[in-house]
């Protein structure tokens, strides 16, 4: 018989199969030739192992014995037993219960501490006993408490008993705690660490299981499909995003190219073919950035200041560019930052050629951005930089300003700022000179100081040393008769350098008759309210009121030190940020209400808007209407305030006040002092900024007595109604540029705003804008809160109306 | 021997002498693990090849036989840097998964055969496998080198047992394919019955593998108590840690790594309190500790009692306590447990013997609160003072007793260990053998049954009870017809066995009802 094989056959488990004794199937041996085995069954042993020798020898022990032999056996290591000392350690008798044991869940947790005292602790304890009563109950129990008490100071608390014992079973704690390098007195299993990095330490056991999917018993793949699941899920979903956010990308693209051909429509209906108004337009806007960047941070101190004087003009007019620059970025790369000296205004006179007036690649790149959107943040940028912490200068920090050009200092000439003595070119206006002044907080005379107008509007008192300082410092504000102080300049603080004064006054006594016969000029920060009361006196005149003529002032000197009143540390009201929603709703009143005066004016006056400058000139003024507004509410809550609606007016107005406001009011500085440095200025401006040529021919041609920032803005305002609503409003700039009418406002406005809204406010401007804006610069700083109390009802008054016009 | 000259590093494998049981002396290869000075005197970890972990031990240099000491191979990767290597390899079937091609192809022996193997076989087979294992490493200068050691190995393996012989190839891959004993087609076919089956127990090897080579800590599943992936091994868990358990009357030798509190791995004696099985470091800590600890029995339910013989039932999640140092001492005697999580899916059946002092563990199988694979135990262990004497057996049956209650079949989860697979198959030789021996033939005919019977009879799952056939030798193909033969042998034997085997499980005695656990939310 050959031998057969049969291919083996899995078992049917549900078939019977018939059970036989050997004995009755003789002939089984001839069948069993039949190789028909049965498919072998695995152990469930890992391999390796079953391979092992004595499991193997085991087993084939069994197989041919039939069962174990002793020696057979797998041998396993030798575990002694009978513990002499059982009995002693288990001591008594447990009797078995006659029921089957039951235990309530939890109620194993008797309070017993989980710390044994070992025979080290027993020393200390029975040493301790000697002096006190402990049992090792309570020992255990304290060092319990201790170990679970993490923390030293904690676990100090935690320990109820005397203090003695306290103390002793503390210091004993701490001396074995920090000899054992354990992590715990009681040992306990390694805990797993929450980050994960203990997957593959050994000692660490009983992770907690995380939640996971139950799937289904014996698909063994359904864990791993399941993942992939996921896995696909979070890849299409990553991919929606992408899809969104093209999809965003591509709208702001067609909105911008909307945008784009309005602004082309307006340029054509205001005839701007040749750019100029849209520089302009850029360039405020270019203003705005640092508006919604900076929260309001109380000065500390201003290193940059405490450099001598041509340092500070040095740093003082890389300003201008800052703020007036159109943004070029690459242009800063190319050219090195220091341009060849000249004489400041020769190099300011000549620089509009060097910088154009208007950039067409700055225009364009607004026009069609790629799909790589690398020039769009940029507006949005430098929005981080400002909240970069560790900045002492905080907002009013210089920094570098990308497509500007920084100009070195001129040796030769220290400018023709209104402090510098002719020598140098300047003025030498009377009012900058070098004069006694007294600080409204802390209410102390300096001595002999000067005010100029530093950046963001500061006034800074650059400080003479005298020998008799100390007599000034001494000299009691009161009795200057000083008819008012002004509570805001709350940070004022000085540095002080020394510089020699040329005429040194004989002595305390004599120094007060000179000054209360006015002999010295005595300047003192003003209110407001003074003002107020002597309503009637107009124009800069008002300026000199606080000081008297004094020989001695040497405006020549080269100061060093400075003082700093800023007005945004006076704010009590810290404005954190704005954001774009309130920026966006300003805008829209703002676009809103300029279109309104739009028609107004174009009602009113005849002149067609596109005609010529002058007009742009009337049209200016009347937004100066709005600015002022916006101007006012802004001060209103500068100083402090209360629920005035257009909040997001206040911020904005706020956020522009820090930086921008500086040019505005240096040049209404110029305007007033003389007819000649008003050109000058305009020329500065002009080189400085490129787009605010056109605005100082604004101011000539309408031969108003407006500031140029006034123009400047007002220009600006005007383009942006003539944009209408379309493009990003320069709102905030203006503000901030017209803030310097703030004050003038805060006369005017009680009149006016009792008045029609749009129409008085505008006539309301207009006489605002034949102020002088020194005042309004001047003052600026030494707005009293009385006045801005009075005026609150009035400001509010005119956010009513601005909501109403909004409504309709 | 002074080892002055050569330096004995890990890696290197060398005969040492050890006592048999008979308490002769023999020369098993062994592999270094680990080496550390005591008070200026070098010690070594051996592990001797082909036998279990639990003997690796640490070793005097008079042991070794350093005339044939051999070093490390370069290629092989060091034991010290990597779990999967040494002694310790992975489960052939992932190994095989892992480079299919060159390995599948080979023939090779089986170790499975019984000891009178052929080792001149084994070497063949070494020959033929090598050249294709070794693929990038491979220089001339390591190939002579090998030629040395194979040298060697044939020279020892006359007189070596064939299992030793086989463990000469010191490379990993090769000694991992000879472990696997089945031909390549029988190696496929495994896998289709393994994996349907008991997934769990060797797991999906793509995601395995990749995960330990990516070198991507990946936690290990959650569902069971065993591991038969080892690719988180390392050296620390490969050497026992702790030397001595005092455990009530019970001194005991820990067989394997257990992760106890790291600073009491290096006490001479770990104390544990015997009712609640809490670690202290010292005698007086456990003094103090029992006159706190007024637990005379374990903290759960006595849900079983006969005579001295009670079972108590502990929800993991309930008494985490407890848990956790019962699954401490327990990892000490279990290779494959795995402590990674928590309890709080098992229960735990502790097994005492009542005497005047209290209820004493003598062992103890945990068990899923759900088993998605028909577990019916997750762990189980006597612990080694009552070895050897029925309480194993007791544990399993009383495991299956309570598969009965539930109306469900079970089977152990796997891997199983050496003894435990001699411990369940006598379990289910005699379960089986008893139906058989005692066939309910009313009607005088020739009594029959199905596996499907004898499974429902028993609790015991269908594999388990075929496999257990097979082992036995029990099934025939007879005239056209599968039978089962009980030969004489086999009676003898198992009445022999019955005899011996006093220990029962009285179902009477059991005093339990199985909880749903799926409406119970969390475990």
């Amino acid at each position: 018989m050959s031998k057969l094989s049969f291919r083996a056959r899995a078992l049917d488990a549900s078939k019977p199969l018939p059970v036989f004794r050997c004995e009755d199937l003789p002939d089984l041996h001839e069948y069993a030739s039949i190789n028909r085995a049965v498919p072998q069954m695995p152990t469930g042993m890992e391999k390796e192992e079953e391979s092992e020798h004595h499991l193997q020898r085991a087993i084939s022990a069994q197989q041919v014995y039939g069962e174990k032999r002793d020696n057979m056996v797998i041998p396993v290591p030798e575990a002694g037993s009978n513990i002499a000392y059982y009995e002693s350690l288990y001591p008594g008798e447990f009797k078995m219960p006659k029921q089957l044991i039951h235990i309530q869940p939890f109620s194993l947790d008797a309070e017993q501490p989980d710390y044994d005292m070992d025979s080290e602790d027993e020393a200390f304890v029975n040493k301790l006993k000697k002096k006190m009563e402990i049992t090792p109950l309570q020992f255990e129990e304290m060092i319990d408490r201790l170990e679970k008490g993490s923390g030293q100071q904690e676990a100090k608390l935690l320990l109820k008993e005397d203090d003695d014992l306290i103390r002793e079973a503390y210091e004993y704690w701490i001396r074995k705690r920090t000899s054992c390098q354990g992590s715990s007195l009681i040992p306990v299993v390694k805990q797993e660490k929450r980050d994960g990095s203990s997957t593959n330490d050994p000692y660490v056991a009983f992770r907690r299981r995380t939640e996971k999917m139950q799937t289904r018993k014996n698909r063994k793949n359904d864990e791993a499909s399941y993942e992939k699941m996921l896995k696909l899920r979070r890849d299409l979903s990553r991919a929606v995003t992408i899809l969104e956010m093209i999809k965003r990308r591509e709208k702001s693209k067609r909105e911008l190219l909307h945008l784009t051909l309005e602004i082309i429509e307006k340029r054509y209906s205001i005839a701007d073919f040749g750019g100029e108004i849209m520089a302009e337009v850029l360039a405020q806007r270019q203003l705005l950035k640092p508006t919604y960047t900076l929260p309001i941070i109380p000065l500390s101190n201003s290193n940059q200041f405490k450099h001598q004087d041509h340092m500070e003009l040095k740093e003082y007019r890389p300003n201008k560019p800052e703020k007036t620059e159109v943004r070029t970025k690459r242009k800063y790369e190319k050219k090195p930052k220091v341009l060849p000296l000249s004489t400041a205004a020769a190099s300011l006179q000549t620089s509009p050629a060097a910088l154009p007036v208007f950039n067409a690649k700055d225009l364009n790149q607004y026009d069609f951005p790629s799909s790589d959107e690398e020039s769009f943040p940029q507006i949005h940028s430098g929005s981080s930089e400002a909240e970069e912490e560790n900045d002492p200068d905080g907002p009013f920090a210089f920094r570098r300003k990308a497509g500007c050009h920084y100009y070195a200092c001129r040796s030769d000439q220290t400018g023709n700022w209104p402090w510098c003595s002719p020598e140098e070119g300047g003025l030498a206006d009377v009012r900058y000179r070098y004069c006694l002044t007294t600080l409204t907080v802390p209410r102390r005379c300096v001595g002999f100081a000067r005010r100029r107008i530093g950046r963001g509007g500061r006034v800074l008192l650059d400080r003479a040393h005298t020998d008799y300082d100390s007599v000034f410092h001494r000299l009691d504000p009161e009795m200057l008769a000083s008819p008012q102080y002004s509570p805001i300049d709350k940070f004022a603080s000085t540095s002080e350098t020394n510089t020699s004064d040329r005429n040194p006054p004989r002595d305390l006594s004599q120094i007060l008759l000179n000054i209360k016969s006015c002999r010295w000029r005595h300047f003192r920060p003003r209110t407001l309210l003074l003002y107020n009361t002597e309503n009637t006196e107009v124009s800069s005149r008002k300026l000199y009121r606080g000081f008297s003529r004094t020989a001695s002032a040497q405006p020549g000197t080269q100061a060093g030190g400075t003082s700093l009143q800023d007005r945004s540390g006076a704010r009590s009201t810290p404005i954190v940020a704005f954001t774009a929603e309130q920026y966006q709703q300003h805008q829209q009143q703002l676009a809103l209400m300029q279109k309104q005066q739009l028609a107004q004016i174009q009602q009113q006056q005849a002149n067609s808007v596109s005609a010529t400058n002058s007009s742009q000139g009337l049209a200016s003024k009347t937004l100066d209407s709005i600015s002022a507004q916006f101007a006012a509410s802004a001060l209103v809550t500068t100083e402090q305030l209360m629920a005035f609606k257009a909040k997001e007016d206040v911020v904005l107005g706020i956020g522009v006040n820090g930086i921008l406001q500086a040019s505005g009011v240096y040049k209404g500085l110029h305007l007033t002092s003389s007819s000649p440095t008003a050109l000058v200025h305009t020329s500065q401006s002009s080189t400085v900024g490129s787009t605010f040529l056109q605005p100082s021919n604004n101011t000539q041609t309408s031969s108003s007595q407006s500031a140029l920032s006034h123009h400047g803005t007002a220009a600006n305002s005007t383009t942006q109604v003539l944009i209408g609503n379309s493009i990003r409003l320069n709102v905030p700039s203006s503000v901030a540029a017209v803030n310097s009418i703030a004050t003038l406002n805060t006369r005017h406005i009680p009149r006016t705003i009792n008045a029609v809204p749009a129409s008085a406010l505008k006539l309301a401007t207009t006489t605002n804008c034949q102020m002088p804006k020194v005042t309004a610069s001047s003052s600026m700083d030494i707005v009293p809160r009385e006045n801005l109390d009075k005026d609150k009802p009035a400001l509010s008054s005119i956010a009513d109306n601005t909501v109403a016009m909004e409504v309709t | 021997m002074a080892d002055s000259q050569v330096e004995i590093v890990e890696g290197c494998r060398l005969p040492v002498l050890r006592k048999n049981q008979e308490n002769e002396d023999e020369w098993p290869l062994a592999e270094i693990l680990s080496v550390k000075e005591i008070t200026g005197r070098k010690v070594y970890y051996v592990h001797y090849i082909d036998f279990n972990k639990r003997l690796d031990e640490w070793v005097t240099p008079d042991r070794l036989d350093l005339k044939k000491l051999q070093f490390p191979k370069k290629e092989a990767k060091t034991p010290t840097k990597n779990g999967l290597s040494g002694s310790r390899p992975n489960s052939p079937e992932r190994d095989v998964k892992r480079k299919v091609e060159p390995v599948s192809l080979v023939t090779q022996v089986s170790p499975a055969t019984p000891v009178a193997s052929l080792p001149a076989s084994t070497e063949t087979t070494q020959a033929s496998v090598y050249p294709l294992v070794r693929d990038a490493g491979f220089t001339p200068k390591s190939a002579a080198g090998r030629a040395e050691a194979r040298e060697d190995h044939e020279q020892l393996a006359t007189l070596a047992t064939n299992g030793t012989a086989r463990r000469l190839i010191p490379s990993q891959p090769g000694r991992k394919r000879k472990a696997s004993c089945l031909g390549t087609d029988e190696i496929i076919k495994v896998f289709q019955n393994i994996n349907p089956r008991c997934p769990s127990v060797f797991l999906p090897p793509g995601e395995d593998s990749q995960d330990s080579s990516d070198g991507i800590p990946s936690a290990p599943r959650m569902t069971g108590s065993l591991v038969s992936d080892r690719s988180h091994d390392d050296i620390i868990t490969r050497m026992k840690n702790i030397d001595c358990i005092e455990l009530g009357r019970h001194r005991l030798k820990p067989w394997y790594f257990s992760p106890y509190p790291q600073e009491l791995t290096a006490l001479p004696i770990l104390y544990l309190c015997e009712f609640c099985l809490k670690y202290l470091k010292s005698l007086k800590c456990l003094q103090r500790h029992l006159t706190k600890c007024n637990l005379r029995h374990p903290p759960g339910n006595e849900i079983y009692r006969k005579g001295t013989i009670s079972f108590f039932e502990i929800d993991g999640r309930k008494n985490k306590m407890y848990s956790q140092n019962l699954c401490l001492l327990a990892k000490c005697f279990l290779d494959h447990k795995t402590l990674y999580y928590d309890t709080d899916p098992f229960l735990f059946y502790v097994m005492t013997e009542y005497d005047s002092k209290g209820f004493h563990i003598v062992g103890y199988f945990s068990k899923e609160k759900e088993s998605t694979e028909d577990y019916n135990v997750a762990c189980i262990l006597t612990l080694p003072p009552y070895q050897r004497r029925g309480y194993g057996k007791l544990l399993i049956e009383f495991s299956y007793e309570l598969s009965k209650v539930e109306g469900k079949t079970g089977t152990p989860e796997k891997p199983l260990s050496d003894l435990g697979l001699l411990s369940y198959r006598s379990y289910w030789s005699q379960t089986i053998l008893e139906i058989l021996m005692n066939p309910k033939s009313d009607t005088g005919e020739r009594p029959q049954i199905t596996i499907n019977e004898i499974s429902e009879i028993t609790s015991v799952k269908k594999e388990d009870v075929i496999s257990t056939l097979q082992y036995l030798n029990l099934i025939n193909y007879y005239k056209g017809q599968y039978i089962l033969t009980l030969s004489e042998d086999i009676v003898d034997g198992h009445e022999r066995a019955m005899q011996k085997r006093h220990l029962r499980i009285d179902p009477k005695c059991l005093h339990f009802t199985p909880k749903d656990w799926s409406k119970r939310g969390k475990w």
